[in-house]
């Protein structure tokens, strides 16, 4: 597919016909905020972080740019005064919403919001961001966790926040998290996710070199038809 | 708990993953709430992840996932009764019934919802009880409908 | 079951057949069946009159038709005979033995069943003659009074089915886009998108397939047009979505319907399975080589679905969270197919296009906006109902020529348009026309139509708080402005509402309104705040009074008023202590008032404000005006 060419803050860049937005913006140095974004995963627009200008029409609006496609010719402006107060408006929210979380601080230091929130605080770790659910289903192929209820009271967590029968323990939640709210406790011989309420036994991969979950080589096995014993072998695949 | 019942609902619909929805609401018809071990047969006839069943059922403000009583009232509390005086409607149903919105009784007799419009705005305060419809409702009337309720 | 139909020629022939069955009949009564009237025992009122009928030997005669809603709610049960045109409303079963010996066999008028206008006081016979319906425009509405929701006969012998007819057989898909661009139809939904637009996007994008979809998830509170059409008419949804789908090139539907209107549900299901038996959806639908089917879907309880991307999300199964746009749906929509939906109210306009031309429907309505409207007139308003008016119309003429006015004689204060995303409009705005554009100028927006009239007793923080709460309570919690924003829009018109509102508060809501409409998501979020900014415009000094004085004006906030009597009105009847729930109602130690002297054996009554929980009942008991609010 042939590039495209936008004009961000009066600067013309090139992006990918099939790219959204903030890729092309990333790539091109533009420090654009995101929190539910990761190139690995589809893009779902929850965090308004990552909101910019596009003028369409002679009108702008307000869009967020990891799920806008682009288009060629498009104009794009991501440091207005409006985006700037929307942004810290967001981030604001945020704040009250998760206090001690380091990671919202420092976003709040860096869009330059001076005052503590001014709306009553909560102490919720999480940001709601969904990149640990939408992982688990997309990238592992397993839903062991998913949203439950909706609204101001939704929350993460596993059917019936109960132990999870087919978390595999392969820890893509953990990493995945911008805000370091999923735990994991990983031990010589076991790992632990205390939230999904959890513990798996981790044995020896020759291939990795490492120990990790039985469960999770056993699974990975079975998706990529790996046969059996496979994992235990040398790198190069000999006894 | 006899889950063939689920295995027929399942079938009814063809076993479609896109009617989930309609298949939760004929499992919550069957046994009055969704009981978890329903849940998970369905996740196996569907073959559809428990945690987006869950998801599902704690998403949609029809669903409950606790058993509920044998009378269901619920309040309407759409713009056109809220002026006409709904609040003092539910209020008085919460005193009565003793239970608050969203809540069941010890003996599961009753179960108290609200619902953000029932479409009857004419006859608004509306309450629906049992699915029948009780309209131009004062706190005078709703002590009466308990009354009559409570037998 | 329902006779198959094979082609157009024996469609035009059942046509006339049933055409001719009609007119065998001298006469038709029509009792309202809709959900309201239901509600009035209207089953009840049908049954007496099959007896009646059949008991005075007129059952060849006259026939008796449950049709769906009327549309004038307030008067159930009623009933419409025709050719006579006489009206009857709140008749009871007692009084059918009279209407059929009286008015059906001896053409004589029952004026206690009469409507009395209120604002004459005199009684009106025909029903063209009432206000509520003579000053309506009424097209959509008009069939509901004319049909039986499930006689798929009924709906031919108004000639039902001849839009689809020539869609199939006459019309090829761009030709139908044309006409349906050329009328100017706009979604009746919310976002008011040019609808022929919509499906020519759809039509154009590369697909092997593509969907239908009607969206029936009626979520707005004190809404429910769309309710009445398809519990009334569903013949005309299920053609117009017929129609829709030979334009796009969809051989499958979907109606996602709010399972809180089960009479809804019922309606559509029989209807689509008739439907299916004569040929009408299913397999080579008249011969013409076109297939199409409809499935319902039935809703979970979530308003967000009606945004059209969390409606898709729950037709496919999922949670109703909203998706960016773009893509839109008419790009990728159902399973990332083409798809277009579309609200019952503009698939209902469909067939009437078809059959009656697409320069007839843009002959009626505003520069931008054509045909007709339905809304759904309720609050304090004299004549609750749904209406159906020209677009362009003023607010003042639905207000008061067919809403008859405030009930009580009170004081008009606004009217709340566009569901609880819309926004209140102050008499001021009364004299405007009312259309998709003049709305969104306003501050408020069209929806699907709710319009609740609000009096001088309705407080606009307490209206703004309700509508926060309720959009708080709906928000799906995907996007942080709307989850983290509105409870706390919320939180602030609680304090407000309570008396502990700061001085920053409204700059604070302005502030925040500003980012929720700008930075959501989805539509639900990017409209939450119209509630709290159109108030914050029109009827700030409310918000004032409460901030600073600490005062409701309207006497609604609890926090902030006390009931009181007032002693020289008291008759000591004692009305106000047996009803009050709390005991809070007392007799005094003084004489009361009867007939304006002092009475030595009934004590006047008092308010105990510790007790005083402030529910109102003592209110509606007295019978003298005894109490007051402050």
């Amino acid at each position: 597919m042939p590039d495209v060419t936008i004009k961000v803050d009066g600067r013309e860049i090139t992006a990918k016909t099939e790219e959204t937005l903030l890729p092309a913006l990333l790539a091109a140095g533009f420090d654009i905020p995101h929190m539910c974004y990761n190139e690995e995963i589809k893009p779902y627009g929850a965090c308004r972080l990552c909101i910019v200008e596009v003028e369409a029409g002679g009108r702008r609006s307000v869009v967020s740019s990891c799920s806008y496609p682009v288009s060629d010719g498009m104009v794009v402006y991501t440091d207005t005064e409006r985006i700037k107060k929307h942004r810290r408006m967001i981030v604001e929210l945020l704040l009250a919403r998760c206090p001690d979380v380091k990671e919202v601080r420092d976003l709040a230091r860096d869009v330059g919001l001076e005052h503590e929130p001014r709306f009553a605080k909560r102490d919720k770790g999480c940001i709601l961001c969904g990149l640990c659910t939408r992982a688990c289903e997309q990238v592992v192929g397993v839903s062991a966790i998913s949203f439950v209820g909706r609204g101001p009271d939704k929350e993460v967590g596993t059917p019936f926040l109960d132990r999870s029968d087919v978390c595999i323990g392969c820890g893509s939640c953990y990493y995945v998290c911008p805000v370091n709210y999923v735990e994991m406790e990983d031990e010589e011989d076991v790992r632990r996710f205390p939230q999904w309420k959890v513990e798996f036994e981790k044995v020896w991969c020759e291939r990795l070199g490492r120990k990790v979950p039985k469960k999770m080589l056993e699974h990975f096995s079975k998706i990529a038809k790996i046969p059996e014993g496979w994992f235990e072998g040398s790198p190069a695949g000999k006894k | 708990m006899d889950l063939t019942k689920v295995d027929a609902i399942c079938t009814k619909h063809r076993g479609q993953p896109e009617q989930l929805i309609g298949i939760l609401q004929d499992v919550q018809k069957e046994y009055n709430y969704l009981p978890r071990e329903a849940l998970e047969r369905v996740s196996k006839g569907l073959e559809v992840p428990l945690s987006r069943i869950y998801a599902v059922a704690t998403f949609f403000k029809a669903f409950s996932l606790q058993p509920r009583g044998r009378n269901h009232v619920c309040v309407c509390m759409g713009t056109a009764c809220h002026v006409r005086g709904a609040p003092n409607v539910l209020s008085e149903m919460e005193r009565d019934l003793g239970i608050k919105a969203g809540e069941t009784d010890r003996d599961l007799n009753f179960t108290l919802e609200t619902v953000n419009c029932v479409g009857a705005c004419a006859l608004g305060p509306v309450a629906v009880v049992n699915g029948e419809y009780h309209g131009k409702l004062t706190t005078q009337k709703v002590g009466e409908l308990v009354k009559k309720m409570k037998g | 079951m329902a006779k198959l139909i094979p082609d157009v020629k024996a469609l035009e022939a059942l046509r006339k057949k049933s055409l001719d069955e009609r007119k065998g009949y001298k006469q038709v009564i029509a009792v309202c069946g809709g959900t309201g009237c239901h509600a009035y025992g209207c089953m009840k009122v049908i049954e007496a009159f099959r007896a009646e009928l059949a008991k005075q030997g007129l059952a060849k005669d006259v026939r008796l038709r449950t049709t769906g809603c009327h549309g004038f709610c307030e008067m159930g049960s009623l009933c419409i005979i025709h050719p006579s045109d006489i009206f009857y409303v709140k008749i009871t079963p007692e009084d059918v033995a009279e209407v059929v010996s009286e008015t059906v066999k001896a053409g004589k008028v029952i004026d206690r069943l009469c409507y009395t206008d209120p604002a004459s006081k005199k009684k009106v016979v025909k029903a063209a003659e009432v206000p509520f319906y003579k000053n309506q425009h009424r097209l959509l509405f008009a069939q509901n009074g004319m049909v039986d929701p499930k006689d798929l006969d009924d709906y031919l012998a108004i000639g039902g089915f001849s839009g689809a007819a020539a869609a199939l057989c006459d019309l090829k898909p761009r030709d139908i886009i044309d006409k349906i661009k050329a009328s100017g139809l706009r979604g009746r939904g919310g976002g008011g998108f040019p609808t022929g637009r919509k499906w020519e996007i759809c039509a154009s994008h590369e697909s092997d397939v593509r969907y239908i979809v009607c969206n029936a998830d009626e979520g707005d509170p004190g809404a429910y047009m769309d309710r009445s059409i398809l519990e009334g008419n569903p013949f005309a949804v299920i053609e117009g979505m017929i129609v829709g789908a030979k334009a796009i090139g969809a051989a499958h539907g979907y109606v996602y319907v709010r399972n809180e209107y089960p009479l809804a549900v019922e309606n559509l299901g029989a209807a689509i399975v008739k439907a299916r038996e004569a040929g009408l959806l299913g397999e080579d639908i008249l011969k013409t080589g076109f297939s199409f089917d409809i499935t319902i879907n039935r809703g979970g309880g979530a308003f967000v679905c009606g945004e059209e991307t969390g409606l898709i999300s729950s037709v496919m199964g999922l949670t109703g969270e909203p998706n960016p746009k773009p893509p839109y749906p008419a790009q990728r929509g159902l399973w990332g197919k083409p798809t277009v939906i579309n609200n019952v109210e503009t698939w209902a306009n469909v067939p009437m296009i078809l059959s009656k031309g697409e320069k007839w429907f843009a002959g009626m309505g505003t520069a931008n906006s054509k045909g007709t409207k339905v809304f759904s007139l309720v609050g304090k308003i004299n004549n609750t109902g749904l209406v159906e008016v020209p677009m362009g119309i003023t607010l003042r003429k639905i207000v008061y020529d067919i809403g008859g006015g405030i009930p009580g004689g009170r004081k008009f204060k606004a009217v709340q348009t566009g569901g609880p995303s819309g926004g209140c409009l102050p008499e001021s705005m009364l004299d405007s026309p009312v259309d998709f554009d003049e709305l969104t100028k306003m501050g408020s927006m069209m929806g699907s139509g709710g319009m609740i009239v609000m009096d001088d007793r309705t407080c606009m923080v307490d209206v703004a708080h309700y509508f926060m709460k309720f959009l708080s309570e709906e928000s799906c919690g995907k996007c942080v402005p709307c989850r983290e924003g509105v409870p706390r829009m919320k939180a602030i018109l609680e304090d407000i509402t309570n008396g502990k509102g700061s001085d920053e508060a409204i700059a604070l809501l302005q502030e925040l309104g500003e980012t929720v409409r700008d930075a959501s998501l989805c539509a639900l979020g990017g409209t939450s705040p119209n509630p709290v900014l159109s108030t914050l415009k029109y009827f700030r000094d409310e918000y004032e009074a409460h901030i600073r004085d600490k005062r409701c004006p309207a006497g609604v906030c609890k926090a902030l008023i006390n009931y009181s009597v007032i002693e020289d009105r008291c008759t000591g009847c004692g009305a106000c202590a047996r009803v009050c729930p709390t005991q809070a109602a007392v007799a005094t130690g003084r004489p009361a008032t009867v007939k304006g002297k002092k009475h030595d054996k009934l004590k006047a009554h008092e308010i105990v404000q510790e007790k005083c929980i402030k529910c109102g009942a003592c209110i509606e008991a007295c019978k003298f005006d005894a109490i007051k609010v402050e």
